[in-house]
């Protein structure tokens, strides 16, 4: 399945916000024709069924604001209403774009959301622009949450080996248990 | 092209993507090293080439089709051959039970060991002739040894006895720091008992005993000498086969993310002296022949996810044999004594894998360790690939831990479909496909069930790249999910979603009024048909399973074999199956073909 009429769908479903909340991105060419794919021996993971993906756009420097987008890539039709939030820092603030907003992916394919950000300069990992997409079934036996943030948390780095173990590892013995 | 080799046969394999690794070879088991391989030849197109492999060179070598797993963006990579060498003289190809090609001793030949292997039983030394023909056993006992199998070094026979109950001991606890899993992702911070992991004990470099953790983190070895104050106290996210006293099932440093790894340099080992400056954790009083280790923690920060990520596949693996008891039963019925492949689980903080969790069975040609500044090398027949990033915490969700064991049941005890491609929470997908992903998740939440407080646990749960999502497969088929149903007039050959697939075993399984978690989705609903652990198990290691002979409807196995097995063994009556389905639409045709 290709792209274009669901990006076409996610701009009309927008219409009545901000010019800039939407906008088309370059969209990926997956296959995502459900069974799709060849004889395979690794056991991949059920793909989620939303992924979000946050990269800085624009830079306007005579107002010291910036665009944030909001790549919403959709792996398969979701027959339930989601909802995006956008929520900017302290010291931050939102110039452009809804902070909130339902959602119909009912199609699978990139939906793109662009926030123009006031104060973006001052955004750092432990004051993040941040953005939630959620939705679930009526009964909540599906669903899912997704959530981004910029700037990204920095990963754990675990500290280098300072110690050895004779052999790397111990016998092969069974202790009595 | 990228290509790597090890093992005591070589792989070739060639791709045109650059960033695809290349794909590890085989060896025998006992951790034999082997030669480095050579270049291979281009094939792109794996043509009639099967996933699970076929012999070829008149069985001097295997060769089987592997696609990689669509990238970031959903692309999918172009099928691959991969070519893998048996070792001459001592290993010929043949296709398995479960149609899978693999490397085996050549029995015709005489063949029953590889040359050079060791390994102990119990207190026999069996050390295999030049030739492979035959073991050569010495009775350890006899002399008052003990078999061992020191790293690095031959299984041999070794002064190592105590006197009983007079031996002295060194006793302790281990804890770590986890997160469990909730709706909107990893939750906070806690800290638990570390269960099931190896202490081994050190004076120097002298190693002096060890033992396993219990339900608590608590430990009490044997030693061969006493401890002192700078006793050193090593926490491994690994354990041993019983039998042969090699390596079973470890987590290991995944130094490169792609796939295609199969070599670590490190297993995850923590010791109790990192942590002695910290409120007098893990410091070590001496009282006569006996000492006791103060409790320490294992933080997230020095990686103590590689234990969540053990806890949960060690517990999958023992659930179904478990001959010391250590789960409180050893283990079921139809699975008990019987061998289990040995499994490498490649996992570091802050690294992805490709694949985001996924297992790879024996045609993969396993996976090998090689501890950096030792000779030790250990072979494992089988791996899996766990993210552990912030976005993708995969070392968190118990869920999928638990599932990708059920995959290693599957490829350990029955026979995998060996159907791969993308696959999606509400989707129907090709049939062998459903039923693999359907079975591991089944297994999986089987896995997690009766931890809670004796409570069933039917939610899957997975974060990927910051995604959280889940499916209750007690009722995500039944009260208004989002799962593509069956179709009732279809045929049973017909694409089916995976997760109706294991919302059907899950209630051919358990018990009707089970208990359920309070979890998201509800609690019950649906026919439950109560066949049990055994039964599910005695129909996936059946003849009506494993033999191609009897396969219908879909080419490849799947839910009806599966099916036809549960009945045709008594497991399950056909009422009890044509309950389970008619509940969410699969038209199950009563009609099953008994061995």
């Amino acid at each position: 399945m290709r792209f274009a009429s669901f990006l076409r769908a996610g701009c009309v479903l927008a219409a009545s916000l901000a010019p800039l909340a939407c906008s088309t991105a370059e969209a990926p060419a997956p296959n995502n024709a459900p069974g799709a794919g060849f004889e395979n021996p690794e056991q991949t993971s059920m793909r989620a069924p939303v992924r979000l993906s946050l990269e800085r756009g624009a830079e306007y420097a005579a107002t010291g604001e910036a665009d944030l987008l909001v790549h919403i890539d959709v792996a398969e039709p979701l027959g339930y209403p989601v909802s995006i939030d956008a929520t900017p820092p302290g010291g931050a603030r939102l110039a452009a774009g809804a902070p909130s907003e339902t959602l119909r992916l009912d199609r699978a394919g990139r939906l793109t959301r662009v926030y123009r950000v006031a104060g973006a300069n001052a955004l750092r990992p432990e004051a993040p622009f941040r953005v939630v997409v959620q939705g679930r079934t009526p009964d909540n036996s599906m669903g899912f949450y997704a959530k981004k943030q910029y700037p990204p948390e920095p990963e754990i780095t675990v500290p280098p080996r300072t110690r050895h173990v004779p052999g790397g590892r111990p016998p092969g013995f069974t202790p009595p248990r | 092209m990228l290509l790597l080799a090890f093992g005591a046969c070589k792989v070739e394999e060639a791709n045109n993507d650059d960033d695809d690794g290349g794909s590890g070879g085989r060896s025998g088991n006992g951790g034999s090293s082997g030669n480095a391989g050579s270049g291979g030849g281009a094939a792109l197109d794996c043509g009639d080439v099967p996933a699970s492999g076929r012999c070829i060179d008149n069985g001097t070598a295997i060769e089987y089709c592997r696609t990689p797993p669509p990238n970031d963006q959903g692309r999918q990579g172009p099928p691959t051959t991969v070519r893998v060498d048996c070792l001459a003289g001592v290993e010929s190809c043949r296709e398995l039970a479960d149609g899978t090609a693999a490397c085996e001793l050549d029995q015709a030949a005489g063949v029953v060991c590889r040359p050079g292997d060791t390994l102990c039983e119990g207190d026999t030394l069996r050390a295999c002739s030049a030739d492979g023909k035959a073991f050569e056993e010495t009775d350890c006992a006899a002399d008052g040894q003990s078999c061992r199998t020191p790293p690095q070094q031959p299984a041999q026979c070794v002064a190592f006895s105590s006197a009983g109950g007079n031996a002295p001991r060194l006793s302790g606890a281990v804890k770590f720091e986890r997160r469990g899993m909730s709706e909107t992702g990893p939750t906070g911070i806690t800290v638990d008992a570390a269960w099931l992991d190896f202490v081994a004990i050190y004076n120097g470099d002298k190693y002096i005993g060890s033992d396993v953790t219990d339900a608590d983190g608590k430990f009490d070895a044997e030693l061969t000498e006493p401890a002192n104050e700078d006793t050193t106290v090593y926490v491994f996210a690994m354990d041993f086969d019983a039998t042969t006293q090699q390596p079973l099932v470890a987590v290991v440093r995944n130094d490169d993310p792609g796939i295609t790894t199969q070599t670590s340099t490190d297993y995850w080992f923590w010791s109790n002296k990192d942590y002695q400056g910290t409120n007098g954790q893990g410091t070590i009083t001496v009282d006569g022949d006996n000492a006791t280790m103060s409790e320490f923690v294992i933080p997230e920060r020095d990686g103590a996810g590689a234990l969540r990520v053990f806890q949960w596949i060690r517990y999958g693996m023992l659930r179904l044999d478990d001959p010391a008891g250590l789960t409180g039963s050893n283990g079921l019925e139809s699975t008990k004594g019987k061998p289990q492949q040995t499994v490498a689980v490649f996992w570091s903080p802050g690294v992805d894998s490709v694949c985001g969790a996924c297992f790879l069975g024996k045609q993969g040609g396993g996976a090998l360790v090689k501890p950096k500044d030792t000779t030790t090398e250990d072979h494992y027949d089988t791996l899996m690939q766990i993210s552990g990033s912030n976005g993708s915490p995969t070392h968190w969700s118990y869920s999928v831990l638990s599932h990708e064991t059920g995959h290693w049941t599957m490829a350990n005890y029955s026979r995998s479909p060996g159907e791969g491609g993308q696959h999606f929470v509400g989707q129907a997908s090709k049939p062998g496909l459903a039923w693999s992903e359907g079975w591991a998740t089944a297994f999986g939440q089987w896995n997690s069930s009766d931890t809670f407080g004796g409570e069933y646990d039917p939610v899957y749960f997975d974060t990927q790249d910051g995604t959280t999502f889940w499916v209750n497969i007690a009722t995500a088929a039944y009260t208004g999910g989002a799962l593509q149903k069956p179709d009732p007039a279809g045929g049973i050959d017909q694409f089916i979603n995976e997760n109706v697939v294991s919302s059907m075993v899950w209630h051919l399984w358990h018990p009707e009024q089970a208990r359920f978690s309070a979890a998201p989705g509800g609690t019950d609903a649906g026919t439950y048909a109560g066949a049990g652990d055994d039964a599910m198990f005695r129909a996936v290691q059946s003849d009506r399973i494993l033999r191609d002979q009897y396969n219908r409807g879909y080419f490849k196995v799947d839910l009806v074999d599966f099916y036809d097995a549960v009945t045709c063994g008594g497991g399950a009556s056909d009422g009890n199956v044509g309950d389970v389905s008619a509940d969410v639409g699969f038209p199950w045709d009563s009609d099953p073909t008994c061995p």
